[in-house]
């Protein structure tokens, strides 16, 4: 399930491809389609912050930092016993 | 990429935070420093995961590779304890908008607290930089 951070960011990408196509090709339907996706982008990251922060959310956002950590260590380390063999 | 995007988006939140009053602005800037911190926590995790990686390729022994996946694992904890920091001070200054918006606490606290949370993304920042930079 995409987030609505990721969703914000392809507004964004699918704005600045609307806009390159401007630059090679000035109709009027790209340019209301560039003005449209920037207005979406606008929209997505308001919505974003309008949503107010609990302070549970950083407490998650720590517990996947140290989680997330702990599977890069054991990974590191079982590729440690992978390639000179279990002790 | 990862971090055009990230940058991107912080600009965007930041103008997107520019409407409202005093403590609005201050809570939607809390918003765009989780998010932020938290693109900063998933590209830093996948660089970590590689790092370790190319050390143990690079070790010729399980002593070498062990003994530098323990000190480079030494030196992380700077970063995970910029990260801990950069957290506990957002949840600090999230909980307490709705202090202010009741009158319980003033607004020149919310300030206080955002510029603690402004000066610990920043540390998280020099933190991965730092280590990025090491061997």
């Amino acid at each position: 399930m995409k987030s609505e951070i990721q969703k914000a960011i392809e507004f964004i990408l699918r704005a600045i491809d609307e806009i390159g196509k401007i630059a090679g090709n000035a109709q009027v339907t790209n340019a209301y389609a560039a003005i449209k996706a920037v207005r979406e982008i606008y929209k997505a990251v308001r919505d974003v912050t309008a949503r107010r922060v609990k302070p549970e959310e950083a407490q998650m956002a720590l517990d996947v930092l140290l989680s997330r950590i702990g599977q890069a260590d054991a990974k590191a380390d079982a590729k440690v016993d992978e390639k000179f063999g279990k002790r | 990429m990862q971090a055009h995007r990230a940058l991107v988006l912080l600009v965007l939140g930041f103008l997107a935070a520019c409407a409202g009053s005093a403590v609005q602005r201050t809570d939607k800037a809390i918003r765009v420093a989780l998010e932020a911190t938290n693109a900063a926590r998933d590209s830093f995790v996948a660089w970590d995961q590689r790092h370790q990686e190319w050390l143990v390729d690079r070790a010729e022994t399980r002593e070498a590779a062990e003994a530098d996946l323990t000190a480079y694992r030494e030196r992380r904890q700077a970063v995970v304890q910029a990260f801990t920091a950069a957290y506990a001070s957002i949840a600090a200054a999230a909980s307490l908008v709705p202090l202010v918006n009741k009158g319980s606490r003033s607004q020149t606290d919310l300030l206080v607290a955002a510029l603690e949370v402004a000066r610990a993304v920043e540390e998280v920042k020099r933190a991965i930089d730092q280590i990025r930079g090491s061997p």
